[in-house]
């Protein structure tokens, strides 16, 4: 280093801030240093930011240099801007503020007062800080990525770093002084003091050639409004929750801002900081006194602020080798759904109708008609049957999205609102849960408890995938371009298999129909599956781990990086498959008209079919649909179809004998409120019960409450 | 003759023959010779003294840079020479001599400041033993030196004269003046902010560690054998640093000690009734387990007024622990529930001290709506001091935590409240404490076996539910029964009984494959059994209830036996609970 050729670098640098030129999309040349050098000549700047990147295009050798010693370029490039600034003035610049008089009356007073080759103090020379009215940043290259704070060690002191993380505490901006300014009150003459570290020790005595000769002792006294100062700002930021290796605490780093980076951040944001990592120098006695230890901080040379989604995306970018190899797997749709909430054993097609979810179909905009691509998808289910885990994991997975529950607990509600400022008085709108989530998801627990106005507003939402609002005379249309995920809980405590789904789930079939897939989450034995479960659960207590035949988990990371890459797809459906898909649709249609259909077969089922096979394509990352994919995509339909229609024969053996008598009286019943007892006796004989089981629900559910038999036994009466 | 080197040995010795001492220290009898700071007053040991200290990592702070290496310039002579920084805090230069500030022999390092408390909820008598083991070999040395508050309060001068006598001369005595002078008021509740429960003989310790270690993690139980530094000079440049970041670092030595550690090591239990690697005296322990186990039954089942069961779930969850962790599942924890603690005032607490006697740390907890709206539970980072703010849910592994809800009466839960009933829950059910950063709330893994104590079911999620059945003779003497109880506890059998608890949680174990069948047959008969709804957290349960009976028996695999016990104890107890539903 002890060689290095910093006047060499001087020229170069110079030969940079006059010919870098960028070249803007129609070709032509933008000199966009000299553009910055005119704007400052003439006070119209403060800030001149060198990038990296155009240094390093320029000489890479120079940027690698000028990162590994940052604070002497720094040094080297004020200077230069120094040097060069005159030759960019255009015209005359009126004085800002009284700093600007000083300065030029400073100039006027070296160019009159003395002549050249005159010997001075240089303690009365002015210190080039007190001249200059620009500052010099560098933002980093584009290629150095930030690293986390925690490896920010001794072997980065002196280097430009980029972190990110948090802010946890900021002071207010206050001035600190650059260059002290003193006069002395016996000889006049003005001294300078460059102030580089934190604190100073003011002088006291004029060191002046007039003062020292006459003995004549003279004092010091500080001129705040010749002196320079410069804003000045504390910052602390914090690791993320997410760069913290388990089991240990966030560490922070003291970020000193100064001028143009002051009043970037605010306690609670993310921010990404370059700067130079320095140790902050003592003087005095603390010095010895501290010796072994320093302090470190960081000097800011570039805060930016970052909004939480591009915290989240700015991975997604690349995927690394290793990661691309994990998902080159040969069953990688089945990987990516299995490892979505791994700790809920089963249920793959749930999951995997959950990916295409995440994933989501093409948007079509036909002339002007707009076709959803979103996967609307509705979860029901008997309690416990892990519903809410399955939502509060796509929540956590999902890179944008809201969790909320049927009844949110603000007022805004699912929608939004207008709200009346209580401040101003003045009406505002405040977007609900799902404006929020736009363009992501948008997770309803306890659908089926929602409020009467989201209701309505729903299905506008989950069609037209906006929400118009008039009220209080606001008339407006907001986005809301979401795929919801509900979970909803049977009406009557469990799912009853005889009811359609609207009685179950008590929402109307409009609302119901707008869901390109209804599952029926059931806990119910089976052999085999239980055998698969047991299966699974003693492998884990056995080897502490999961079983390695249901492959590794993927990281959820991983997953999200893979999810963004998806979305970048937009696969069409070729010409050919058209016949195909037409034909599969009129089959559905057929058998939903021939069959007992509990649920409807309608042309939104086409569209959904349409909807999770771009979905299916999307995620093979590729251009086109392929007749697997609506294969797959008609099976899951089918499946969400078998999970309603067949829950009875499932159901069979969890309702015991007494509870399928007393739901086959209550359908006898209907609306009305008696029953003939012949009646019953005749239905529930052609259903295959015995009288003696007949009887004995009859007596089980007089003795609740729940009917009255009269005395000649021939009526039911419900209560 | 090596040993004694160790038991006061000072950093300039250890710097000469650096290898020699690290080999020393490989012998665990050099390594107990060390005098430990836990138990002995810190006007007994001097600045630059090798020493020991065992505690929990509380807290851990930026790392700080260092220079290992630096020169120093005679002013005189204008003689440079390069002198190493590792270990200390204070540059050793003469009065002549001037610190060379860029010179190129300087070399910056790292070392890693974690904040050390002595493990909280440590129990009497380990602290007992612990004490009385380090009086072995210290004899000198009085045993009411333990507590180094009581003295820097009121400054026995019998201890002071016996200080200075032992120390070199000179320098403890200025380091007294020293202390004195710096000890304001307000420092003492500084500390006690690190301590997750109030404890009057809590100590602090910064312990600063060289090459530093990655697995070590928060709460982790450490043993730390380094050189101790009160130098009375950092009191004065903390004076002088007004950044309030660093008020922490800047409390008197004398308070918190700090250590330059040369060795780290984890403790994975903190018996001291047990080597900490227990290959010798395990085998001895197992094979007394069954019998043991009977004493603990018995004891347990007087205790549980007569309840068999109960006491029999209670022995799995003494030994249980977490052997394995997904995103939301914690495997091995069992916790207890016991509902239908009706009997008179008093019960919960002397149940409670049976519990203390038997295991090493044990915290009690009663819920009153008070305790819940005004403890802090959660650890909070404040950042105006830069630290994080302990709580009482920031326990070491294998802390029993006992939670007495008979105690609770209706009120009015506020937010703090609320919050701190869910924190409970989290810990329960995922065994797993969320910190609250403010920006951000940080997951921090726990280990904690938690009993709730309850009258009714419990308002807190739990593993396992045991309603209490009393023996109605046993209702009527439980005052008598505890009596006699406490009798039967003497120091032989308490001490089985401790070894036992300790070495059993600590077996390996496995699931053998001939066993898998059984397992998987059984679950898919009890899936079909209709009244008894199965599920497949049941089965993890079941698992995990089954691996307990086995190792509560000294058995590290499980057996036929084993499973069937388990399933019957499981059986039971569902039909106890059904029979209580149908019952009011």
């Amino acid at each position: 280093m002890a060689g290095k050729d910093y006047i060499n670098d001087k020229e170069k640098l110079k030969q940079f801030l006059i010919e870098f030129a960028a070249i803007d999309a129609e070709g032509h040349k933008d000199f966009k240093y000299v553009h910055q050098l005119v704007k400052i000549a003439h006070r119209e700047k403060v800030a001149l930011i060198f990038e990296l990147d155009d240094v390093y295009e320029f000489d890479s050798g120079l940027a690698e240099a000028i990162v590994n010693n940052t604070r002497r370029y720094v040094s080297i490039a004020s200077e230069v801007v120094y040097e060069m600034l005159p030759d960019y003035k255009q015209r005359e610049v009126t004085a800002k503020d009284s700093l600007d008089v000083y300065i030029e009356h400073r100039l006027l007073m070296e160019q009159r007062l003395h002549q050249p080759g005159e010997q001075r103090d240089p303690r009365n020379k002015y210190p080039p800080e007190l001249m200059r009215r620009f500052e010099i940043y560098f933002k980093d290259l584009s290629l150095n990525k930030p690293i986390p704070v925690r490896d920010v060690k001794a072997e980065h002191i002196g280097k430009l770093v980029t972190v990110r993380g948090i802010v946890t505490r900021c002071t207010e901006v206050k001035p600190m002084m650059v260059v002290a300014t003193y006069t002395c009150d016996q000889c006049g003459a003005e001294t300078y003091q460059p102030v580089n570290s934190l604190t100073f020790m003011p002088l006291a005595m004029c060191p002046s050639e007039d003062c020292r000769v006459n003995k004549a002792g003279g004092r010091l006294y500080l001129q705040t409004r010749g002196s320079k100062f410069i804003k000045f700002q504390e910052l602390r930021i914090q690791e993320h929750s997410d760069a913290v290796p388990v089991g240990n605490i966030p560490r922070s780093l003291t970020v000193l801002c100064r001028g143009e980076t002051t009043r970037q951040a605010l306690p609670g944001d993310h921010v990404s900081v370059s700067g130079i990592f320095l140790p902050l120098l003592r003087t005095g006695f603390r010095q010895i006194a501290q010796g072994l230890l320093s302090e470190t901080f960081m000097d800011a040379h570039r805060v930016v602020h970052l909004n939480k989604t591009e915290v989240d995306e700015a991975p997604a970018a690349d995927l690394t080798p290793e990661e691309v190899q994990q998902l080159t797997h040969e069953d990688f749709y089945g990987l990516l759904a299995s490892s979505l909430a791994p700790e809920i054993y089963g249920h793959e097609d749930v999951k995997k109708a959950l990916l295409l979810l995440l994933v989501g179909g093409v948007d079509r905009r036909p002339q002007g008609m707009k076709i959803r691509g979103n996967i609307n998808i509705c979860l029901m289910g008997d309690p416990g049957v892990a519903k809410s885990q399955l939502l509060s994991y796509i929540d956590r997975l999902a890179a944008r999205s809201q969790y909320t529950t049927g009844r949110g607990s603000s007022g805004v509600g699912l929608t939004a609102a207008v709200m009346k400022d209580p401040l101003t008085g003045e009406m505002m709108l405040e977007g609900g849960a799902l404006v929020l989530a736009d363009q992501g998801i948008c997770c309803i627990d306890e659908f089926d408890k929602m409020a009467d106005s989201d209701r309505t507003a729903i299905h506008e939402v989950m069609e037209q995938q906006t929400i118009s609002i008039a009220k209080a005379g606001i008339m407006t249309s907001l986005n809301a371009r979401v795929s919801i995920l509900a979970a909803a809980n049977p009406a009557f405590g469990r799912y009853n298999p005889r009811r359609t789904v609207e009685q179950n789930i008590q929402l109307p079939a409009a609302l119901l129909s707008r869901f390109d897939l209804l599952w029926l989450i059931q806990d119910r034995p089976d052999r085999d599956n239980d055998l698969r479960l047991a299966q699974h659960i003693t492998y884990v207590h056995q080897h502490c781990k999961q079983p390695p035949a249901t492959v590794q988990a993927l990281d959820m990371r991983v997953m999200r990086r893979y999810i963004a890459l998806c979305k970048k797809q937009e696969p069409v459906i070729p010409e050919e498959l058209t016949d195909y898909i037409v034909d599969s649709y009129v089959e559905m249609r057929k058998e939903a008209r021939n069959g007992k259909d509990m649920t409807f077969t309608s042309a939104r089922n086409l569209l959904a079919i349409l909807r999770l096979s771009t979905a299916l394509a999307r995620l093979r990352l590729s251009e086109q649909v392929e007749k697997e994919d609506v294969k797959e995509a008609i099976r899951l339909t089918e499946m969400s179809k078998d999970s309603l229609n067949h829950a009875e024969d499932r159901h069979g053996r969890a309702q015991n004998v007494m509870d399928r008598i007393y739901s086959v009286i209550r359908e006898l019943a209907g609306e009305s409120k008696t029953v003939k007892m012949a009646d019953v006796l005749e239905r529930c004989a052609s259903k295959g019960y015995t009288p003696d089981q007949v009887e004995e629900c009859l007596e089980e559910y007089e003795e609740l409450n729940v009917w009255l038999i009269n005395q000649a036994r021939t009526k039911i009466t419900f209560v | 003759m090596e040993g004694s080197k160790l038991e006061s040995c000072f950093l300039p010795y250890w710097e000469a023959n650096e290898v020699q001492c690290k080999d020393q220290l490989n012998d665990p009898r050099n390594w107990n010779m060390i005098p430990s700071l836990n138990s002995v007053a810190l006007h007994d040991v001097v600045d630059q003294q090798l020493v020991r200290f065992t505690g929990m990592i509380q807290d851990m702070q930026n790392p700080e840079m260092y220079l290992e290496q630096y020169e120093v310039q005679d002013s005189i002579t204008k003689q440079t020479t390069v002198k190493m920084g590792k270990y200390r805090d204070i540059p050793a230069c003469g009065p002549d001599e001037v610190f060379i500030d860029d010179s190129r022999s300087n070399v910056h390092r790292e070392r890693q400041v974690l904040c050390c408390i002595s493990i909280p909820a440590l129990n009497p008598w380990v602290k007992q033993l612990l004490a009385t083991g380090t009086d072995r070999h210290t004899e000198v040395k009085p045993l009411q030196h333990e507590n180094k508050r009581a003295y820097s309060d009121e400054s026995a001068s019998s201890n002071k004269a016996l200080s200075s006598s032992i120390s070199p001369p000179g320098t403890s005595v200025k380091r007294v003046c020293c202390d004195k002078k710096h000890v304001p008021r307000n420092v003492r509740c500084d500390t006690e902010l690190h301590l997750p429960l109030p404890e009057s003989q809590a100590k602090t310790c910064l312990v600063k560690v060289y090459d530093s270690d990655p697995a070590l993690a928060l709460n982790d139980m450490i043993e730390v054998v380094g050189f101790l530094s009160v130098d009375p000079r950092l009191c004065l440049i903390s004076e002088e640093m007004e950044d309030e970041g660093a008020q922490f670092h800047n409390l008197p030595g004398s308070l918190v000690p700090r250590l330059h550690a040369v060795s780290v090591r984890k403790l994975k239990h903190n018996n001291p009734l047990l080597e900490l690697n227990f290959c010798s005296s395990a085998d001895e322990v197992l094979g007394l387990a069954r019998l043991v186990r009977q004493d603990l039954h018995l004891v347990l089942s007087q205790v549980l007024l007569g309840d068999h069961l109960a006491a029999n779930y209670f022995i799995c969850h003494l030994i249980s622990s977490v052997f394995q962790r997904s995103e939301l599942l914690a495997l091995g924890q069992l916790s207890l529930n016991i509902s239908n603690v009706v009997c008179g005032h008093g019960y919960t607490e002397k149940l409670y001290t049976v519990l203390r006697q038997l295991v090493t740390k044990s915290h009690y907890q009663p819920l009153t709506i008070e305790n819940l709206n005004k403890c802090t539970f959660t650890p909070k980072k404040d950042y105006d001091a830069n630290r994080l703010v302990s709580g009482i849910l920031q326990l070491s592994t294998q802390t029993h935590l006992v939670l007495d809800e008979t105690c609770l009466e209706p009120g009015q839960l506020d937010s703090n409240g609320v919050h701190n009933v869910a924190a409970l829950g989290t810990l329960i059910s995922q065994q797993k404490v969320d910190y609250d950063f403010q920006f951000y709330k940080l997951e921090f893994k726990a280990d904690v076996p938690v009993l709730v104590l309850s009258e009714g079911k419990s308002l807190l999620p739990n593993d396992v539910a045991v309603p209490l059945e009393p023996d109605s003779k046993c209702l009527e003497t439980w005052n008598e029964i505890f009596e006699a109880v406490n009798h039967y506890l003497q120091e032989p059998v308490l001490q089985r009984l401790r070894k036992y608890l300790t070495a059993v949680r600590l077996l390996e174990y496995c699931l053998p494959q001939d066993l898998e069948q059984v397992i998987q047959d059984d679950f898919v008969r009890l899936r079909r059994e209709t009244d008894t709804k199965t599920s497949a957290s049941d089965l993890h349960l079941l698992l995990v209830l089954s691996r307990l009976v086995s190792l509560s028996q000294g058995e590290g695999t499980l057996s036929r036996e084993s499973w069937d016990l388990a399933c019957s104890m499981e059986k039971q107890r569902k039909q106890r609970i059904n029979g209580r539903v149908h019952q009011p």
